[in-house]
């Protein structure tokens, strides 16, 4: 499967407005993600609060452009796709 | 496969693509989990949503859909690992190495020690670990995302924290690799299930 920009599709939108809209959802569901403290098994030892740490750190950072880009290739296809139609 | 006929495919798709949007940070913190290692992990994530996107006719609309992207991703993980024995991402002198960069600096464990620890498990109970503890999914959908009983979940997750602990507490961390490596190998890679 290629995700290059290669793909001859015709766009209806620019790459970085894809990538934006794109942006503001990672964030919208980064704010959603709930803090994953609900499980009983390892809620209160040192090791449950440090593997917690560890995942909340991971979602706490801003998505890398490498994803945005990923997405953006999605978007445009999603909107060729749209406009084959 | 479980198509929907009456929308149209842009439409799927666009709801596919919201699923994926909304799914990578958690995907992205399985995969580090997985691999601690930031851009080893990413490609990764990268990686499985690429291939969920070319596979998404075979993803049911309204079932699970971290449990199948995790799936995907750890298949992927499996697979790269078995393919390139080089990546040998519990490599204890990797993980001995990603000690050195860390400072202590909150209270608490230090989040790079457990990273490392992580890495020193057997994959299944780092795996369930992460899963569980981490990521905080239930017994039910870790027993789906790896394939196999409740009970496995559980006494992976029992025999992984325990391993996990002695790791961390233990003299093998930050210590001089040859004193308490044997000892601590030995409790940790505990005949499976």
């Amino acid at each position: 499967m290629n995700f290059g920009n290669k793909s001859g599709i015709e766009m209806n939108e620019g790459g970085s407005q894809g990538e934006a809209s794109s942006l503001q959802e990672a964030d919208a569901a980064r704010k959603q993600v709930k803090p994953s403290s609900m499980q009983a098994p390892l809620s209160d030892d040192p090791v449950g609060t440090a593997l917690r740490r560890l995942h909340d750190d991971v979602i706490a950072e801003p998505l890398p452009d490498d994803f945005l880009r990923l997405l953006g290739d999605i978007e445009r296809k999603i909107a060729g796709q749209a406009g084959d139609e | 496969m479980s198509t929907k006929p009456n929308r149209p495919p842009a439409q799927q798709d666009k709801e596919f693509h919201d699923q994926l949007v909304a799914i990578i940070p958690s995907l992205r913190a399985f995969a580090r989990g997985l691999c601690g290692n930031r851009d080893l992990a990413d490609d990764m994530a990268q990686d499985a949503m690429i291939r969920a996107w070319a596979a998404r006719q075979s993803y049911t609309p309204g079932s699970n859909f971290r449990a199948w992207m995790f799936m995907i991703l750890r298949n992927h993980f499996y697979t790269t690992l078995r393919k390139n024995s080089r990546m040998v991402s519990w490599d204890p002198e990797v993980a001995e190495r990603v000690l050195v960069v860390a400072p202590s600096q909150q209270d608490g464990l230090n989040v790079q020690d457990v990273q490392a620890a992580l890495q020193k498990l057997p994959p299944e109970q780092r795996e369930v670990l992460i899963l569980i503890g981490a990521n905080g999914v239930s017994y039910e959908e870790a027993a789906e995302i790896m394939g196999c009983a409740i009970g496995t979940i559980k006494s992976r997750l029992a025999r992984g924290r325990v391993a996990l602990a002695a790791l961390i507490e233990g003299p093998s961390i930050g210590d001089d690799q040859k004193t308490g490596e044997k000892g601590s190998r030995t409790a940790v890679y505990s005949p499976a299930d």
